[in-house]
């Protein structure tokens, strides 16, 4: 029964848990865990959320094709500034398995032969293995806070001082 | 916030505070003070109780907010102030007089900057003055390659990003071509395994008949 219950509401389950870790992301994080939860919850949360608003219906995902390569480009440059600054090795391969999920839209929209299923397996498994990427970092944010105290959040040199800050300032 | 101002330390925990405030690792003030690290996590809760913190960095707060306003003797009336544009922002004083030879009074000095008995200046937190040195505190955990920080990390940072998405792609092609040989050579046995488990005992008649059915296909 509980197996069944899963099975029938296995997409809300797993929007509810990465919804949750969004949050303990911006709540618990540091400055990069509230950049990638920003990035994360506008580029992925939200245009799932206007799928389902306006067509909840997965054959129509084809048409919104371009609406989601759009929003996973965004989520490239969004992840790779957080990615090329932050004290933290996670967002690199955050990072690359965007890179890889990006790649497939661009060899959907160049090469017919393509097959969806293909499309969508290299666009979409990398977002799972992110998820847990996601919750790793945090884990070990935490871990490392408690046992060494605060530390820098992002490498030195960097150019956004003024984003930075307000993503690492204390909630 | 309650922030323990009228709770004093034990000079155990004073030691462990004073460490934790310039970020030495705990099993390096384990070592420090010759103790186990399970002592000093000890010590570090009582402390957190004491300061009504949550974490380790809750707890530099607290402990820097109580004790920010350092009160320290002023220098004996008379002696030359080494640093006259210092100017000290004067409050009541208080305290009795140390000693009847030499009068004392306290005053505030600053949130960084106290005195010792001779004058000095002590620096109570140097963060300020070090947020713009590009080097890393020594207690910091190192958590990625020096190659990868520092003003010029952007470049191998890219790289490195690239390289890790080529392996993904590269484990992802010889994965599924390696699951495509093995079906087909899975596929392969099976039929070969049916045919040997269908092939009847052979004699004469059913050697020419089989002769004959072979001609015929």
């Amino acid at each position: 029964m509980i197996s069944d219950f899963i099975n029938a509401h296995l997409a809300d389950i797993q929007n509810i848990i990465f919804v949750s870790l969004l949050f303990a992301m911006w709540r618990w994080g540091g400055g990069p865990e509230r950049g990638l939860a920003i990035v994360f919850g506008s580029t992925i949360v939200a245009p799932s959320l206007v799928f389902q608003t306006l067509s909840n219906d997965i054959h129509d995902l084809g048409a919104f094709s371009l609406f989601f390569g759009l929003a996973d480009a965004a989520a490239l440059i969004g992840i790779f500034l957080v990615a090329l600054n932050a004290n933290r090795t996670y967002p690199l391969l955050i990072a690359a398995f965007q890179v890889v999920a990006f790649s497939s839209h661009l060899v959907k929209g160049s090469v017919d032969q393509v097959s969806p299923g293909a499309h969508l397996v290299l666009a979409a498994v990398p977002g799972f293995c992110q998820v847990a990427l996601l919750f790793v970092g945090l884990s070990l944010h935490r871990f490392r806070l408690s046992r060494f105290g605060s530390y820098r959040d992002w490498r030195f040199g960097h150019d956004f001082h003024r984003l930075a800050a307000m993503l690492s300032a204390r909630a | 916030m309650t922030c323990g101002a009228g709770r004093r330390l034990t000079d155990r925990q004073r030691a462990v505070m004073e460490r934790i405030d310039r970020r030495v690792p705990i099993k390096v003030i384990a070592q420090e003070l010759g103790v186990s690290e399970t002592r000093i996590n000890q010590h570090i809760r009582a402390l957190k109780d004491l300061y009504d913190a949550g974490n380790l960095g809750d707890l530099v707060e607290n402990y820097r907010a109580v004790h920010r306003d350092s009160r320290v003797e002023l220098l004996p009336s008379g002696s030359r102030d080494p640093l006259p544009f210092m100017a000290p922002v004067l409050s009541q004083p208080v305290g009795p007089a140390s000693s009847a030879a030499q009068p004392s009074r306290t005053f505030l000095l600053g949130e960084a900057w106290a005195r010792d008995e001779t004058g000095s200046i002590l620096f109570g937190d140097a963060r300020p003055f070090v947020s713009s040195d590009h080097q890393a505190e020594p207690d910091e955990p190192q958590l990625v390659p020096k190659l990868l920080d520092g003003e010029h990390a952007v470049p191998f940072r890219l790289i490195a990003i690239l390289s890790i998405s080529a392996c993904i792609l590269a484990t992802v092609i010889l994965s599924v071509n390696a699951a495509v040989v093995l079906s087909d050579v899975v596929e392969d046995n099976t039929a070969l395994s049916a045919r040997d488990w269908t092939a009847p005992v052979q004699t004469a008649a059913t050697a020419d008949c089989y002769r004959a059915c072979g001609r015929a296909r």
